[in-house]
């Protein structure tokens, strides 16, 4: 399929490229649960940032005040340095696509994308080009005439993506779109979603639960916690240097390993003195020493030496295959178990049963004090 | 330039299901049996009147000519045009205040439905005798105000004879349980609020996204509401008979006795019960097919 002569004239008339998001110190409260809670982020032109929590924690309600279906309390919205706080959702020019299955149920396909233009008055003609290239666009060509139900929800979701272009959004809003659809086709449409967005350069920002997810496809991923911003940092720095003990025990999988705060920024656990990052306790302190899976190695030892509980000594208790790397889990002398990712070649080294010593990896740790 | 290339199956439209061989043993007997208790009880009496419309005791001959006169009969077309007009009337009414009551509700306050959904069924419990002397009262009230004031206006413009206002009022109360129930029913089943967040977010206007994204597609409970809403009004006897109108039911009574034995009657409501039929069997047949609809999306 020659996809890109004829998808090429939606893409240049259906997007206003490129516009910077500023939400500023929004509030928000429902009753006496407080969603928002001095939110900040800005999104430079043509970013996609991810804004990913826990349940509650305000992601979802910092999207709807962007796209105009929530006000805020206190605070502001500003898209290309205007500010569009207290304007209409009708009026904003913004793109969404929601978590359910949203597209209209009377209408085709092709009448769903071409709600919008038709709100704009688009000629008919135009209307009707426009809707079957952007459908083109999202792999739905020739299904103008289906009725969403008819179409699977993968499918769905990219009706509503090709409705959410066609309005020319100066930015995208995306609502847990995959979320509802199986892992096959979620990972299949993540891609896509990822390749349209660079291609027209549209400031996207995108809500999920879903780590991988997030840090897969967005250029930045704002962690949110409370209602207020933890962290917002490409997918690598989150995970490599979390800001926040909060995020580095929510972006992927952290050992905490048992501590003590041996001099000033240094830390001593399983037998190895490691530098601190952030905020570090009083010397002496007990700590929480948080190190990842792939920043651990591990040494075998002597069963004799495993019995005496030795700080970071234990047995293997699983062995999980990932594929390249093997996840061991390690039951240490205190009853807490840590996880280490080996290359799967070397895993075999270490049945399960077996003695082994923890060797984390000579890196900046974060620490929290035990309470 | 990108595409998609690689797509899902699309959902089995219409997949067939396994058919079913009809297996008499099988037959539940007492389902039958209720099911024929049930079929006399309504179908004697309608037997019944169709006999007695169409056969003369005193000649003892067959004749449909009852049903050829229905539509030459005096007043039949006046107050069918006037029964039809009060009910379209009592329709529009019924639906601008229910229709964006119960959306702002189901947006806005949800909490307040168990209490919207209390007032529309008091008409339920009100007698209409009771509505009716009242409303008697009142207009009376209004007619001994000075002519020419606007009150004394207002009470002689509710009971114009040729097209009385005071009943497609009145009948928006008693119709009101029936439209409610038919439009929460469609209301509970569409997603309303992502429908009007999609419409409102693709630059819709409030009117617009009602027209364009909600009416649509509560068309079935807007519909059987409508035919409820006109079969009552069709039917209601009491009200216009107390307060002197004349709309079809109560020419039937009144005018449509005096010709050919009586017979002419029970052939215009026989006539009128099996269109009221027709009309409901449209409304299952259309509720089905969007249900049909709704379970192959939820399948997919």
């Amino acid at each position: 399929m020659n996809a890109t002569a004829s998808a090429a004239p939606a893409k240049d008339a259906a997007l206003a490229r490129g516009v910077g998001l500023e939400l500023s110190g929004l509030h928000r409260s429902f009753g006496a649960a407080r969603a928002l809670d001095g939110f900040d982020l800005a999104l430079a032109p043509g970013e996609l940032v991810a804004l990913l929590g826990p349940s509650g924690c305000g992601k979802t309600t910092a999207l709807r005040i962007v796209a105009g279906f929530d006000q805020p309390d206190r605070g502001a919205v500003f898209v290309d340095g205007a500010d569009l706080t207290r304007l209409s959702a009708a009026k904003r020019d913004m793109g969404m696509v929601f978590q359910s299955y949203s597209l209209f149920p009377h209408l085709t396909a092709g009448q769903n994308v071409s709600y919008g233009p038709r709100l704009r008055k688009v000629p008919s003609g135009e209307r009707d080009k426009q809707a079957a290239e952007l459908l083109e666009l999202v792999g739905m060509a020739g299904m103008q005439g289906r009725y969403p139900h008819q179409l699977s929800g993968g499918q769905q979701q990219r009706v509503a993506l090709a409705r959410a272009l066609a309005v020319r959004p100066k930015v995208l809003l995306l609502d847990e779109p995959l979320s509802a659809l199986d892992a096959k086709v979620r990972l299949q449409l993540r891609d896509e979603i990822r390749r349209i967005q660079q291609e027209f350069g549209i400031t996207t920002l995108f809500v999920t639960h879903d780590q991988e997810e997030a840090l897969s496809m967005a250029d930045r991923v704002a962690v949110m916690k409370d209602g207020k911003l933890e962290q917002c940092a490409a997918p690598a720095e989150l995970y490599d240097r979390p800001a926040t003990a909060f995020v580095a025990e929510f972006v992927g999988t952290m050992n905490h390993l048992v501590g003590q705060i041996a001099a000033d920024r240094l830390v001593r656990v399983a037998g190895r003195e490691l530098a601190v990052d952030g905020e570090c306790p009083a010397e002496g302190t007990k700590v929480k020493v948080l190190i990842r899976p792939e920043g651990l190695d591990l040494e075998p030892i002597g069963d004799a030496a495993a019995t005496a509980g030795l700080p970071g000594e234990g047995q293997i208790l699983l062995a999980t295959f990932l594929g390249a790397t093997t996840r061991l889990t390690v039951r240490l002398g205190d009853g807490s178990e840590a996880k280490a990712d080996l290359p799967s070649h070397r895993a075999a080294e270490f049945p399960v049963g077996s003695s082994v010593r923890l060797l984390p990896a000579p890196r900046p740790v974060l620490v929290v004090a035990e309470g | 330039m990108t595409t998609i290339s690689e797509i899902e199956a699309p959902a089995a439209v219409g997949a067939a299901a396994p058919k079913r061989r009809f297996d008499l043993r099988k037959v539940r007997w007492w389902r039958v049996a209720v099911l024929g208790v049930l079929g006399v009880y309504f179908v004697v009496p309608l037997a019944a009147s169709f006999w007695f419309t169409v056969y003369d005791s005193h000649t003892r001959t067959f004749s449909l000519s009852p049903y050829g006169q229905i539509f030459s009969a005096p007043g039949f077309g006046t107050s069918v045009r006037m029964t039809v007009e009060v009910a379209l009337l009592t329709i529009v009414i019924l639906y601008a205040l229910l229709v964006p009551a119960m959306i702002a509700v189901h947006l806005r306050l949800p909490k307040l439905r168990p209490v919207l959904e209390s007032l529309a069924m008091v008409p339920l419990v009100l007698s209409p005798v009771a509505l009716v002397v009242g409303i008697q009262t009142v207009l009376g009230w209004g007619l001994n105000q000075n002519p020419g004031t606007p009150l004394f206006q207002l009470a002689v413009d509710l009971q114009n004879q040729n097209f009385p206002l005071i009943l497609p009022i009145v009948y928006v109360l008693i119709a009101l349980p029936f439209a409610y129930r038919s439009l929460e029913a469609g209301l509970r089943a569409v997603d309303l609020r992502t429908l009007v967040e999609a419409s409102r977010g693709l630059g819709a206007s409030w009117p617009v996204t009602i027209w364009r994204a909600v009416l649509p597609n509560l068309r079935t409970g807007l519909l059987s509401g409508a035919i409820l809403t006109l079969a009552l009004v069709f039917g209601e006897y009491t009200i216009s008979s107390i307060l002197q109108f004349l709309p079809f039911s109560v020419w039937i009574v009144q005018d449509g006795q005096g010709a050919t034995s009586g017979q002419l009657a029970p052939a215009v409501s026989l006539l009128s019960l099996l269109l009221s039929w027709a009309v409901l069997f449209l409304v299952s047949f259309l509720g089905g097919r969007r249900a049909v609809g709704r379970t192959d999306r939820s399948s997919s």
